[in-house]
């Protein structure tokens, strides 16, 4: 069965390019959320084996916040995806509990290795 | 008696005299005083007023180059945009030479988006580092293309050079066009080979000088460089001879050597 990835990402082009590579590599994306709010509702609609969660995002909700959010609720591994490399990002992004740290623009092999570990680590914690 | 009392009189009006005198240069002293201490009460202000101009001017200098970087980093951004907006095209195209065609489009924004990358950086501003960008942009070739650097050897050779972004970019491009077509034609059947990037000052002119070289199997004997149909080698030689008004010279003879030599465009500065 092919894992399911939930992609938050506002900004739609990009959103859908990484979509489609995720396709490539196998994958499902289970939808495509462009904000915070709107990613718990799609994780509760039918939660994804992954997040892919943007820093920046739209709407009142970052994606920090939001996958801490996502994280206190289910055991779902979130890899963070951002364009800045500042190091407050990153001490931000350090609290959570995350999978992952990808710099855009990323090569779709460094995005494949980032989900099969984090797949992979979930895996077997859980078991 | 008489002139006791005379003595008197006159040593009285002396004193009176005197006293009004030392009245009225007191009251000056006074006066110049005062005036003295307003006037080193106003310079004190003033120093505190220019202190004050001096920092909010370099507050809002700092506003302007922070600003400056974070349009730099919004203009790659976009470029990152443009550049997906084409993947997804071509994704969903079935023609393997369009699909090549979109994809060396990428790459040439890849090499733009890379000059705006580096001048946000937190060590530059107005010039962009060639050295360190030569190696991004050669990496990110080797991983567009998918080559491995098993197989063809990457070389850079590149001396510590800041050029403007009007030199730069050119460049970039130049690189960008020389390194996908060795990857493309120099090496067939996965033969393997070298790539040697090397930029430095010029010994002999005031300028720089920019060498992309392959020891693959050379150009084809017949191939017009200034006349071809390829927009690669259009880019090159016209980036070459008319953007950085360089001098393009090439040879191939145990593979394929371009060389440009060039100065920074002379723009005046506008940061």
């Amino acid at each position: 069965m092919k894992e399911k990835i939930l992609v938050v990402e506002d900004e739609w082009i990009i959103a859908n390019d990484i979509k489609d590579s995720l396709a490539d590599m196998g994958y499902r994306v289970t939808a495509i959320a462009s904000s915070g709010e709107d990613a718990l509702a799609k994780v509760e609609e039918e939660p994804p084996d992954l997040v892919l969660m943007d820093i920046v995002l739209k709407g009142e909700m970052t994606g920090i916040a939001t996958a801490q959010a996502i994280r206190a609720r289910r055991d779902i591994p979130v890899i963070f995806l951002t364009a800045y490399d500042n190091q407050y990002m990153v001490d931000q992004a350090k609290k959570i509990d995350s999978s992952g740290y990808l710099l855009k623009p990323f090569k779709d092999r460094e995005l494949h290795i980032a989900i099969d570990m984090a797949l992979h680590k979930k895996q077997q914690s859980g078991s | 008696m008489k002139t006791s009392i005379f003595t008197v009189l006159i040593f009285g009006v002396f004193i009176i005299m005197f006293a009004t005198a030392f009245l009225f240069f007191f009251e000056i002293i006074f006066r110049l005083g005062r005036q003295l201490m307003a006037k080193s009460n106003a310079l004190e202000d003033e120093i505190v007023q220019r202190q004050e101009a001096q920092s909010q001017t370099e507050t809002s200098l700092w506003e302007k180059e922070l600003l400056l970087k974070e349009i730099h980093h919004r203009v790659k951004n976009n470029m990152q945009i443009v550049s997906s907006l084409l993947r997804l095209q071509a994704r969903r195209l079935g023609d393997a030479r369009i699909i090549e065609i979109i994809n060396d489009s990428r790459s040439r924004i890849g090499a733009i988006a890379l000059v705006h990358k580096a001048l946000y950086s937190p060590d530059s501003l107005a010039s962009v580092s060639l050295h360190d960008y030569i190696k991004e942009l050669t990496n990110q070739l080797f991983d567009f293309y998918a080559v491995e650097q098993e197989r063809i050897k990457l070389i850079t050779d590149v001396e510590s050079i800041s050029l403007n972004i009007e030199t730069a970019t050119p460049c970039g491009l130049i690189i960008n066009e020389l390194v996908t077509n060795s990857f493309k034609y120099a090496f067939p059947d996965e033969r393997q080979g070298e790539i040697s990037v090397i930029l430095k000052q010029n010994s002999q002119a005031d300028g720089y000088l920019l060498q992309v070289a392959d020891n693959g199997v050379g150009l084809p004997e017949d191939l017009d460089i200034r006349n071809s149909d390829s927009l690669g080698l259009q880019l090159v030689v016209n980036l070459a001879e008319h953007q950085l008004q360089g001098e393009l010279e090439i040879t191939s003879n145990n593979g394929t050597t371009f060389s440009i030599t060039f100065q920074e465009t002379g723009y005046v500065q506008r940061i």
